[in-house]
């Protein structure tokens, strides 16, 4: 019986092993940006996050891009890597350079759906401050929370995009307070009109009840044209579609992204 | 060359000739100008200044009727005409009970009288009909009143007759806009319009006495006066009538005022086509102005609540029925906050969902 429960106790152990994919500790900090406490933390994200979602994600840090484009070096080292569970190779990369002070975000399979470019421009922006200021765990570490949090967004169907944009807590304090105040200004209305008609004693303005029939004449009437003014105001060319812009890494793979200069 | 003293209609600079295209031109803001157009514009602003209004006096006639008694009141000094077996044991404006009865010296005599056509139980049935639905009136509101309380009156009017003659002018605006290239184009042509001409009333009645809101008995209007009749004693027997406490002369400016904003209605109503339209000067002058003096009647209801009294007043000819009820504090607030909360919800359910 003991020995039936010790089995039983070492499948579960093994299925669980298994069921993890333990080999999504992506953390290649080539620059040693991080301690080695700090790239633990990070490597725990990374697994939980692979675990929750089937996505897989990885942080690159390296000295020079080695005259390629922070794109084209960040595609390649996905693809050379075999980064992306599944057959499309679901899964993104960040990438720091620290020579050129290049950062880029890489996204495959999956990732070109749950990261839009507006959705890449929303967290490189959000996290780019971190970066300037040389505060790279807790950029990555706050990188992570967004990816967490676009991943669960995509999850239901929905990824953020320039028409579902990203509502912050600050965001949603203001729209609660704003919805507050619309509605008692509609209820102010409304019982303002409820008010009125307690009340229908009042002035009138006009006499027009008095008017003599027939006794309104215009006698003369001019519309004397004096001058024409004209002003010119410049219009934005509003062109942001949504969605993610795509293209082929030397590899032949698909890669959506976007990044910038820290 | 008077042509050089033009003011810019834009900017009010000075306008010089430009002999090189003809036209008059801006150095202030650079708009130029046809010179006639200029010409028509200086003739168009030179309109005459309004006139005071010419009113007759009120050639008063002295009223006698041995069978007529004032009765006064110790609370408002409401003086009220009536028969003498006529009982007045209330004051229809005050609602007070102390009413002394003396003998009618010089009241003025109407000239015409519309005949009350309205019995009393439609009144209290107005009331009822005017009290339904309203949402804010407090419940104690129908328990307590007692609306047993309703007096006929013949309420005294000044009913002025004119013509008046308007000199109106408008500065108002035309918009257009287009897009070319990355730019959005608004251009605005600006117009002076002039309107001249002639209207005439008929009747508007002032309300001649103190006790009566003035806004009661404009709110009762209108009267159709195809049945005003000569004044005979006999058509107040049964009723009350008030005496007039404000004298026509007082009662001049309301009617002014009514038959200049009517009067700048109906000709504001014959510019039209633009986007802007805004007064720019206004000559009214009124004449052959004549004046009566008129009684019409008006069911009083009075009613207190909450150590306030509460009147309403229906036309006795019409039927029409106005007044003001008591808003309950409690479900003014109430319905705010719960109107509020159903909103916010929805709405919050709407954002966070
Ligand atoms: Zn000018
Ligand atoms: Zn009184």
């Amino acid at each position: 019986m003991k020995k039936l429960f010790t089995s039983l106790f070492l499948f579960v152990l093994l299925l669980s092993f298994y069921t993890f994919p333990a080999l999504a500790a992506n953390v290649y900090d080539n620059e040693n940006l991080l301690s080695a406490s700090e790239k633990q933390l990070l490597e725990k994200r990374l697994q939980d996050i692979a675990e929750t979602y089937n996505f897989d994600v990885a942080i690159v840090t390296v000295d020079s891009l080695n005259g390629k484009s922070a794109m084209e070096y960040a595609d390649d080292y996905y693809d050379e890597n075999g980064f992306g569970f599944g057959p499309d190779h679901d899964g993104l990369l960040f990438l720091l350079a620290m020579d050129s002070r290049d950062y880029w975000t890489s996204t495959s399979g999956y990732g070109i759906k749950a990261f839009t470019d507006y959705g890449i421009r929303y967290i490189s922006d959000n996290v780019v401050g971190l970066l300037s200021e040389g505060e790279y765990y807790k950029a990555f570490d706050k990188y992570l929370d967004y990816v967490d949090m676009f991943l669960a967004e995509a999850a239901t169907g929905t990824p953020f995009d320039t028409d579902h944009e990203v509502i912050t807590s600050g965001d949603y304090l203001f729209l609660s307070l704003l919805t507050v105040a619309i509605s008692a200004a509609i209820a102010f209305i409304v019982v303002g009109i409820m008010k009125s008609k307690m009340k229908t004693a009042n002035k009138q303005r006009y006499a027009l009840n008095y008017v003599k029939d027939g006794s309104f004449k215009v006698t003369s009437d001019k519309d004397l044209f004096l001058y024409t003014t004209t002003t010119k105001q410049k219009v934005e060319s509003s062109s942001n579609s949504g969605g993610s812009s795509t293209h082929s890494s030397s590899s032949g793979n698909s890669h959506g992204g976007g990044g910038g200069k820290f | 060359m008077d042509i050089l003293s033009y003011k810019c209609p834009n900017c009010s600079g000075t306008l010089k000739f430009d002999s090189q295209i003809g036209q008059m031109l801006c150095e202030y803001c650079d708009s130029t100008f046809d010179p006639e157009v200029l010409k028509k514009y200086d003739e168009v602003l030179q309109e005459e200044a309004s006139k005071d209004p010419d009113w007759d006096t009120y050639e008063s006639d002295e009223w006698q009727d041995p069978n007529l008694g004032v009765h006064l009141c110790n609370s408002c000094g409401a003086e009220i005409v009536a028969e003498e077996t006529t009982a007045a044991t209330f004051c229809p404006y005050c609602d007070s009970a102390t009413i002394l009865s003396g003998r009618l010296s010089g009241a003025l005599k109407p000239d015409l009288v519309i005949p009350f056509k309205i019995e009393k139980e439609q009144a209290k049935a107005e009331l009822k009909k005017f009290c339904s639905g309203k949402r804010l009136l407090p419940s104690l509101f129908l328990a307590n009143n007692r609306i047993e309380k309703i007096t006929g009156v013949y309420v005294p009017f000044w009913l002025f007759d004119c013509e008046a003659e308007a000199n109106i002018t408008y500065d108002a605006k035309k918009v257009r806009t287009w897009k070319q290239g990355n730019y959005r184009y608004t251009e605005t042509s600006h117009f002076l319009i002039h309107r001249a001409g002639k209207i005439g009333f008929e009747r508007i009645p002032v309300d001649g006495s103190e006790k009566m809101d003035d806004a009661y008995m404009e709110a009762l209007e209108p009267y159709n006066y195809e049945e005003a009749v000569d004044f005979a004693t006999a058509y107040l027997s049964g009723y009350l009538a008030d005496k007039y406490d404000v004298d026509a002369e007082s009662s001049k400016p309301r009617a002014n005022q009514r038959i200049k904003d009517s009067t700048e209605k109906k000709f504001a109503e014959t510019v039209s086509g633009y986007a802007v339209v805004t007064p720019r000067s206004t000559a009214i002058d009124l004449t052959d102005g004549k004046i009566r003096y008129a009684l019409l009647p008006v069911w009083m209801l009075n009613t207190k609540f909450g150590g306030k009294t509460y009147t309403f007043a229906m036309n006795g000819q019409t039927g029409k029925f106005i007044g003001e009820l008591p808003i309950s504090k409690g479900k003014y607030w109430g319905y705010v906050a719960g109107i509020t909360a159903v909103l916010s919800t929805v709405g919050l359910l709407t954002v966070f969902l």
